[in-house]
């Protein structure tokens, strides 16, 4: 008997465990996306059962189980990264605040081309706009930003794009589809300090290195082009102070059509001197201005329009001290632009983009030595442009579009007799002349799929500029292959061709008939990317012809020539709360141009260029980023060496960046930040005065130390 | 007595436990029998309610290819019936496919999942017009496939069909190369025996395929019999009776 009870209460017991034991989990929450917005109809529900809720209108949910232990609780919606969290279930209620993450769409049908980066709400995502204002070092400037791609070589220290073995001037920029000519501020020979427009400005920026489609003409290296702000869908308005800098910009929308953004920006870089104590020579501190007004309009359910007003104005001035003789250079410029572009949807599947834009460009230069004027230069520029495309999506993407443009500058003042020269012993010639040229460009460009993941796309352009009276022909390819799921190659080839700067043809200081420079492009890649991040290896070869020369008797002529080739590696990886990059180049160029007398390096040959970006999240609201760059040095003529025989010693710099955000109430946002560039105070060498190694010209920037704070509401 | 309480307590937890661990074979019967009702309603909230349950079910570790078969036919259904609202119909399709995909990847044998992606690849097409020709061909490649796998798969033959149906006469398509495929899928319906928790949808759509092809024939007559017949195999035929109804109405206005 005895026996049997043990067994019964012992069997009773085994049987009833699991439906005496537990009381009831009740598991309630809510589930949000990634900017805390409800999320309706996601399943939530415990791993392995069918227990589980929809979350309401509000993301709220709420269910109860008779599970016990260890559980998984899994969030699914489709669109959306799976959100998975180990709960351990007693009887008690479990509370849960889940945010989903937007997975990244695959397959949209869109070309991968070699050596293009996209920055933006496009997929396929490499930089975001934020990213370029986090970028350490970076200075909140897009052409910086972009510098630390790879592909674009370390050449001064400054905002220059130099591509791929390719001097600054190849590198076409474009704001809403208009040519942008004067894409720096401060201008020098080698771009300029800063890019012209603020990231702020922009949606989004799109950067080719090579193998550009059919639709960018007159470039022969490199293309950026930029988009700005769309119809804001709410009132902002933000404030920004730092030590060099004060800014204001807001956004309104009028109704649900129509809406304006608006900016305004001055810098004045003497505090951030002042208090680094830079020297700098600066006989007057680089000071700038800009402001920006662009009004959108959705004017019906098939269209928008959008009006881009902008203008800049910057001045510097600097003592020079060159061993032989002391002067002083000043510069101002001013920068006007004025764009409308009209997006419209003709149908479900094509669409047409116009815009009409104009430039209004003037700048004066004056470089003294004691009383004396050594250049005393006024210039302006004037460019109207209006430009069609259209394009249509059915079996094959196709675009077709043309433009035409008219530019106008007139030069007038004292210049040098011999270009690259300002000794004051060189006289001076009188210049007064006005330039009148247009270009006239057609293009079309198709992409068609095949099967096993193929496309590829065609594309013929056509440029006339009324200077050299030449008709130009683009034939481009590209070719791109899913090769498997995270997998990509492609390749890309190309004619370029670039036209010369008005005044080049002029019949007394240049000549007439300069013909168009032309380069060939030849570009391997392969492209790995999955959610958590991307590599990418590219290689290239360029063919340089009718590059310009020097010439005693015609001033230039068009028998230059030359290559570049190299490999750029690209790396880029976020963790949960780290996002790096890496980015590395390998060049190799050499030309026959200007005054060489054979093949030699350029300036711009930079052997190896590195760039590495770490940031950090410390907390939700704490950031840190750190920049590390290393450049080759660049190739320079020693005194008693032979021509271009030997390299400055290389360029590097470490830059430190930290911002805290802070919410002081509803709807602020309140960004602190701090960053110190060349932390370690390295002092690079820019150059050698007539390549004697006893007279370096030293960076002006050592340790820098720049902070400021920004207040959005 | 205590031996009778015992075995009563057994019982009831036996029960208890049954109910609450329906097998997931159990669970399938269920959902294909709700599938079908809401398909024939035409009730796109109940078709979400059962990709609910078949998500939870494809965490049971037990059969999850099959469960993500019926999850990628639920979503599929629901991206047709949607077809109107372009973006969200896209959204449900893009699922589908992910889970025919998965469904593939867990047992690559099963001649209806390749059946159902050359489905899913074919209306891709209609939304993204530049993937045709990959689509086609790969469409094609699942179709064989699933035809090689069992040649006496009726909806191989019948999405073979449609296919054919909406492909050019240049492009190796046309109405009587459909109705041919649509009279092999209807004899192979009728040859189908109960397929318990695997699919046998179909026996009804194949006659409302038959009558859509007679329609493109502009013999209305023939079609509509179809329909009738559609409505004889399964009187709830929801898109049989809106095709009737149509023809109903084409009728009346004619008069």
């Amino acid at each position: 008997m005895r026996k049997v009870k043990i067994n019964i209460s012992k069997v009773c017991f085994i049987f009833f465990l699991p439906v005496l034991l537990p009381g009831n989990t009740v598991i309630a929450g809510r589930v949000t996306g990634e900017k805390k917005e409800a999320l309706e109809g996601v399943n939530v529900f415990l791993e392995g059962t069918l227990d589980g809720a929809s979350s309401d209108e509000e993301g709220n949910f709420k269910f109860t189980t008779k599970e016990t232990g260890k559980l998984n609780l899994l969030i699914r919606m489709m669109g959306y990264k799976e959100f998975i969290q180990e709960l351990f279930l007693e009887g008690k209620l479990i509370r849960i605040e889940a945010s989903l993450k937007e997975e990244t769409i695959k397959g949209e049908g869109v070309t991968v081309r070699a050596s293009s980066f996209t920055t933006g709400e496009e997929s396929g995502v490499t930089l975001t706009p934020l990213e370029v204002i986090m970028t350490p070092g970076a200075a909140a400037d897009v052409c910086w930003a972009i510098k630390s791609f790879p592909g674009v070589q370390h050449v001064e220290e400054g905002a220059g794009l130099f591509v791929r073995g390719g001097e600054v001037t190849e590198t076409k920029f474009l704001l809403d589809g208009a040519n942008v000519y004067h894409p720096y501020r401060y201008e020098s020979p080698t771009g300029g300090f800063f890019g012209t427009f603020s990231p702020f400005l922009l949606k989004g920026t799109y950067f080719s290195s090579g193998g550009f489609g059919a639709e960018y003409g007159n470039a022969l290296s490199g293309v950026l082009s930029m988009e700005s702000q769309d119809l804001p869908s709410e009132r902002t308005i933000g404030l920004g102070m730092g030590l060099a800098n004060f800014s204001v910009a807001g956004a309104v929308p009028l109704g649900d059509k129509l809406g304006v953004n608006f900016s305004g920006n001055r810098s004045n870089t003497k505090p951030l001197f002042d208090f680094n104590n830079v020297d700098g020579d600066f006989t007057e501190y680089p000071f700038s201005y800009d402001l920006n007004l662009n009004l959108a309009w959705r004017y019906s359910e098939k269209g928008r329009a959008k009006l881009f007003f902008f203008r800049e104005k910057d001045n510097v001035g600097v003592s020079l001290q060159d061993p032989a003789w002391v002067g002083n250079y000043y510069g101002t410029e001013n920068s006007n632009l004025y764009n409308l572009k009209i997006d419209h949807a003709l149908s479900d599947n094509s669409f047409l983009e116009f815009n009409v834009s104009r430039t209004d460009f003037g700048k004066e230069t004056e470089i003294t030595s004691g009383d004396e004027y050594i250049l005393d230069l006024k210039e302006t520029d004037r460019i109207n442009q209006a430009k069609i495309l259209l394009e249509k999506k059915t079996w094959m993407f196709f675009k077709f579009g043309g433009s035409l443009e008219q530019r106008k500058s007139y030069f007038e003042g004292f210049v040098p007799s011999e270009e690259d020269s300002l000794d004051p012993s060189v006289p001076s010639n009188y210049y007064d002349r006005e330039y009148e040229s247009y270009i006239s460009s057609v293009f079309v460009e198709g992409t068609s799929f095949f099967p096993y993941n193929l496309s590829l796309t065609s594309g013929l352009r056509f440029d006339r500029d009324s200077k050299s009276e030449k008709n130009i022909f683009d034939p481009r390819f590209s070719l791109s292959w899913d090769a498997a799921d995270e997998i990509t190659l492609a390749f890309a080839t190309g004619i370029f061709h670039q036209f010369y700067e008005p005044w080049r043809y002029d019949p007394d200081y240049g000549n007439p008939d300069l013909e168009p420079m032309d380069a060939r492009h030849y570009i391997i890649s392969g492209t790995w990317k999955n959610d958590g991040g991307m590599v990418r290896v590219e290689g290239y070869y360029k063919d340089y012809e009718k590059l310009m020369r020097e010439d005693d008797s015609l001033n230039y002529i068009s028998s230059g020539f030359g290559y570049a080739k190299g490999v750029d590696f690209f790396i880029k990886k976020n963790f949960e709360k780290i996002e790096g990059r890496i980015a590395y180049s390998y060049l190799k160029s050499e030309r026959n141009w200007q005054d060489y007398s054979g093949l030699f390096p350029p300036d711009f040959d930079i052997t190896h260029n590195l760039s590495a970006i770490l940031n950090i999240s410390l907390t939700s609201s704490f950031q840190m980023g750190a920049k590390y760059m290393y450049a080759t040095g660049k190739p320079f003529t020693p005194m008693d060496g032979d021509f271009r025989a030997e390299r400055l010693p290389s360029y590097w710099t470490l830059d430190l960046s930290a911002s805290y955000l802070h919410s002081f109430f509803t709807n602020n946002l309140t960004i602190f930040y701090f960053s110190v560039n060349n932390v370690t105070n390295r002092n690079n060498i820019l150059g050698y005065y007539n390549g004697d190694r006893d007279e370096p010209i030293e960076s002006s920037y050592g340790r820098l130390y720049y902070f400021g704070v920004s207040f959005q509401m | 007595m205590k031996k009778v309480l015992l075995i009563m307590f057994v019982f009831i937890v036996l029960v208890l436990k049954a109910d609450d661990k329906q097998t997931v074979d159990e669970h399938l019967l269920t959902i294909k029998s709700a599938q079908q009702e809401a398909v024939d309603e035409g009730d796109v909230e109940k078709l979400k309610e059962i990709s609910t349950k078949l998500e939870r079910l494809s965490t049971f570790g037990d059969k999850e290819w099959l469960v993500n078969y019926y999850l990628a036919l639920n979503n599929y259904r629901i991206s047709t019936i949607l077809y109107e609202n372009k973006e969200m119909s896209a959204k449900y399709l893009e699922s589908s496919k992910e889970m025919i995909q998965k469904s593939i990847e867990g047992k690559d044998d099963f001649a209806d999942s390749h059946a159902l992606f050359a489905s899913i690849l074919g209306m891709e097409i209609g939304f993204k017009p530049e993937l045709g020709m990959t689509n086609g061909m790969k469409s094609a490649q699942e179709l064989e496939k699933a035809k090689k796998l069992d040649p006496e798969n009726p909806r191989a033959y019948m999405i073979e069909g449609t296919s054919k149906l909406y492909t050019p006469k240049m492009f190796g398509g046309g109405v009587d190369k459909a109705i041919a495929l649509f009279e092999k899928s209807e004899e192979l319906f009728l040859q189908e025996e109960n397929r318990e928790i695997y699919p046998d949808w179909g026996s009804d759509e194949i006659y409302v395929w038959l009558g859509n092809a007679y329609k493109e024939k502009k013999e209305d007559s023939v079609a509509t019999e179809f329909y009738k017949k559609a409505l004889e195999v399964n009187p709830d035929c929801g898109w049989a009776k809106v095709l009737l109804g149509e023809f109903e109405q084409g009728k009346e206005e004619a008069q």
